[in-house]
């Protein structure tokens, strides 16, 4: 039924060529890289200003915005989650004006740019008598735009879902709710976790957005250490190298379930 | 026997979901406020002599109106500026906010409550100075402030506590002498700040860059992005003092326009005006401003003033 | 008389200034992150250690760390290593908040790309290139000939999708000093302060971008066998 997608196409056996392509993809490969290595990684490394970072202090500094980052990513996760659900089952709603209010709500915040989004949760909702601090705007703002993706992505995990099952469901004598959250749902997420995580991990990135609405984050505490010290590359490598490995574990632990998933 | 293994990894998952999510709330709510303010607040200690040279000599009005609601709330939340030398810096090793701004939310938290740390600092970049004080994030912007009639319109100011000018800030050796230099040249400032308004109107010839913050516009200067680098005189010599090679660098003499500061407040709150101002002339006449002006203007611009009247 | 959206239509010039700087943008970089998506997926592909090895590092790195920072980085980094990206053509002055830009939104968005059309290689059957080789065509030849055309078909959607996050990640590019959409916001904003009228132009211009692409995608997802479609695992957009 499903594609068998774990091998490579590619990677066909074939007689051995005495010219080998194998070899030379290799070799160019290995040739870059250690040009690479060579005219950047080297010089950075001797040449960086990299004292400032023995103090404790600076990485005292960053770990705060680190921590910043992480609490505002788990709050917008949790609530993008919930928000997407309910906006999927929304815009699947037989009832035409759920279905629309839904659709437009998704169609328009999708199209808008999440920075602009953060700066409106943080200037426009105070005018609809809605007073947030920078920290729940951020929230607010990455919720808003990230539960629109999620609901498309929900939706398409749902309508993925084979029609018999509904019809069999019902004809067991479930109610639509039941139907749906019992046998739907659980089969649409898990059907849609490495796309789920794929935004989550897009999330996590946007927090550094959050620097439109004065967040003290992880990529604005980098933004003042440079500032200060004037090395700019140096800050934002290890700027990076966090996120990387906030994001990097992620995507890891996302490819893990697609695999098992493929089984 | 495979399903089961699945499922089993799910619920570990959302085990390991649940577990962190009481890890962190409970972490926000033994910190409470104070985790969350920790990033935006940065608790310093007064500067005693000053502090106490003329503790709470104004007279707080009784018929509050939002002063009321300040004291209520018990602490006076202030926009200022973390980036800007002189006047309000946030030190990412030291992690104290100090400058000249700074000082006085101090000497206003300390003529309200009686104690001069009763004040949380927000930090306000330049584009969002009104938006703060009309959204109510904010009681008070001491933040390099202009006093303007585009702005009179939308909030109230109090009377200037510095007078500033608008420059330019160039290499050394640069071919740009005045205003008149900079037809066709880079000139960096920041979105939604006047300089930037000031620079289309005396300069309509010169390609503005506009950034976000005045340390990236000064690194575009640096790297050769831009040949100038434009706003008032203050923020120019505080770019020129935490940059690396300060003997690189020098703020074209000539001004262009003045900028008075002032402090700003949401519009309709005639008793927090009131003693905006009254406070405020107080510390000019008896030293206090003199005093946070020598410690913190004074070292960044060379420069010794009398308070403005 | 004062209405709703006056200050917009009196500033309208400034915007259009913006709206076709990020046109241009969002053009260069659809092609050139195109470019570097194909190659880079063909690399992932290729037999051997060091090709495959770099093309993972690359994708794996951009896609993982925050264009801001990616963007901020290169900005006023690449001149610290004495690299200034500007040049003249055919009269037309590029800065370097323009290249410097255009080169990152296509770095990022070309590793998502290069995500996408990988995805779209290995969904081709397998049995399909082994017919191709035994039939003697070459890599390249059942690369191109073969795999390619079915893969493109599948791959149309979730490229539409990227282009969509691509147009609107060139607002951060506002922050490098580029005078785009946003950037003209901030301006004009500046000046009329009319917050929400301001903001709710820019929304309406950046939906006007990204709706024939959305449209597409829409289209081309309809036409598509829904059980293929399925079996592409909808990547999230960015």
């Amino acid at each position: 039924m499903a594609v068998e997608i774990t091998t490579n196409p590619l990677k066909v056996q074939h007689r051995p060529n005495f010219f080998s392509l194998n070899l030379l993809t290799t070799f160019i490969g290995w040739l870059v890289m250690a040009l690479l290595v060579w005219w950047i990684v080297i010089p950075a490394i001797f040449n960086g200003r990299w004292q400032i970072f023995q103090e404790i202090a600076i990485w005292e500094f960053l770990a705060q915005g680190l921590w910043v980052t992480v609490r505002v990513a788990f709050f917008a996760i949790i609530f993008s989650l919930i928000f997407g659900v309910i906006l999927a089952l929304g815009r699947l709603s037989n009832k035409r004006i759920t279905s629309f209010s839904a659709t437009s709500y998704i169609e328009i915040t999708r199209a808008t740019p999440s920075y602009l989004i953060i700066f409106y949760a943080f200037i426009g909702l105070p005018k609809l008598g809605i007073k947030l601090d920078s920290f729940w705007a951020a929230i607010v703002g990455l919720t808003i735009y990230t539960s629109a993706v999620l609901a498309e992505i929900i939706r398409a995990g749902i309508l993925s879902v084979d029609k018999g099952q509904f019809e069999a469901a019902y004809s067991l004598g479930l109610a639509p709710f039941s139907t749906m959250s019992a046998i739907v749902l659980p089969q649409a997420l898990r059907r849609m976790v490495p796309a789920i995580v794929s935004q989550l991990i897009t999330l996590i990135k946007d927090t550094s957005l959050a620097y439109v609405v004065a967040l003290q984050e992880l990529t604005s505490q980098g933004r003042a250490v440079y500032q200060k010290y004037g090395n700019v590359l140096e800050t934002m490598f290890v700027i990076t190298i966090l996120y990387f490995i906030i994001c990097y574990i992620l995507s890891v632990i996302s490819r893990r379930l697609e695999i098992k998933e493929s089984h | 026997m495979k399903k089961l293994n699945k499922h089993r990894s799910y619920s570990a998952i959302f085990l390991l979901i649940a577990i962190l999510a009481t890890a962190i709330l409970t972490a926000c709510d033994a910190g409470s406020t104070a985790t969350v303010a920790a990033t935006t607040t940065t608790a310093i200690k007064p500067t005693t002599n000053i502090a106490t040279a003329a503790a709470a000599t104004t007279t707080i009005p009784t018929n509050g109106g939002f002063l009321e609601t300040i004291k209520q709330r018990g602490k006076l939340i202030v926009g200022v500026k973390f980036d800007q030398p002189g006047f309000g810096l946030n030190d990412p090793i030291s992690k104290k906010l100090e400058g000249f701004e700074i000082g006085m939310a101090h000497e206003f938290a300390k003529g309200l409550f009686g104690d001069a740390d009763k004040v949380e600092f927000i930090e306000s970049v330049s584009a969002n100075r009104i938006p703060f004080l009309q959204e109510d994030k904010v009681d008070i912007v001491i933040a390099t402030f202009t006093i303007n009639e585009q702005r009179k319109q939308q909030i109230d100011f109090s009377g200037n506590y510095y007078v500033a000018q608008q420059k330019l800030l160039v290499k050394k050796g640069s071919p740009i002498k005045s205003v008149a230099d900079l037809a066709g040249k880079n000139v960096a400032t920041v979105q939604g700040s006047t300089s930037e308004q000031n620079l289309a109107k005396n300069a309509p010839q010169a390609k503005s860059l506009l950034f976000s913050k005045y340390s990236e516009a000064f690194v575009a200067l640096e790297n050769g992005q831009a040949d100038a680098v434009t706003t008032d005189d203050v923020v120019l010599s505080g770019l020129i003092l935490t940059s690396t090679n300060p003997a690189n660098y020098q703020i074209v003499s000539e001004g262009f326009t003045t900028e008075p500061y002032g402090i700003g407040i949401k519009k309709g709150r005639p008793e927090l005006l009131n003693y905006v101002n009254s406070t405020l002339s107080a510390m000019k006449t008896d030293g206090r401003w003199k005093s946070y002006y020598d410690k913190y203007v004074k070292p960044a611009t060379g420069i010794s003033a009398e308070p403005p009247k | 008389m004062d209405y709703f959206g006056k200050g917009i239509i009196e500033n309208l010039n400034l915007f259009w200034d913006g709206f076709l700087t990020t046109i241009w943008v969002s053009l260069i970089s659809g092609i050139l992150s195109l470019t570097i998506g194909l190659i880079v997926a063909c690399l992932r592909v290729t037999p051997g250690g060091g090709l495959k090895a770099m093309a993972i590092v690359y994708t794996e790195f951009f896609r993982n760390t925050p264009f801001l920072v990616q963007v901020l980085a290169l900005y006023f980094g690449l001149p610290k290593l004495g690299i200034q990206l500007q040049f003249n053509m055919l009269g037309l002055e590029f800065n370097q908040s323009f290249v410097v830009g255009t080169l990152a939104l296509s770095l990022y968005t070309g590793a998502y790309i290069a995500e996408a059309l990988r995805a779209g290689l290995l969904v081709v059957p397998p049995g399909q290139s082994e017919a191709a080789r035994s039939l003697g065509l070459s890599l390249i030849q059942s690369l191109w000939y073969v795999i390619i055309p079915q893969a493109i078909r599948l791959v149309i959607p979730p490229l539409g999708n990227l282009y969509i996050a691509m147009i609107k990640n060139s607002a951060i590019l506002s922050s490098i000093a580029l005078v785009d959409l946003m950037s003209r916001a901030s301006y004009v904003n500046n000046r009329i302060d009319r917050t929400f009228e301001v903001f709710t132009a820019v929304i309406i211009f950046y939906f006007i971008l990204t709706l024939p692409l959305a449209w597409g995608v829409n289209y081309f997802e309809k036409k598509l066998n829904p059980h293929r479609a399925s079996t592409l695992k909808l990547r999230g957009a960015r």
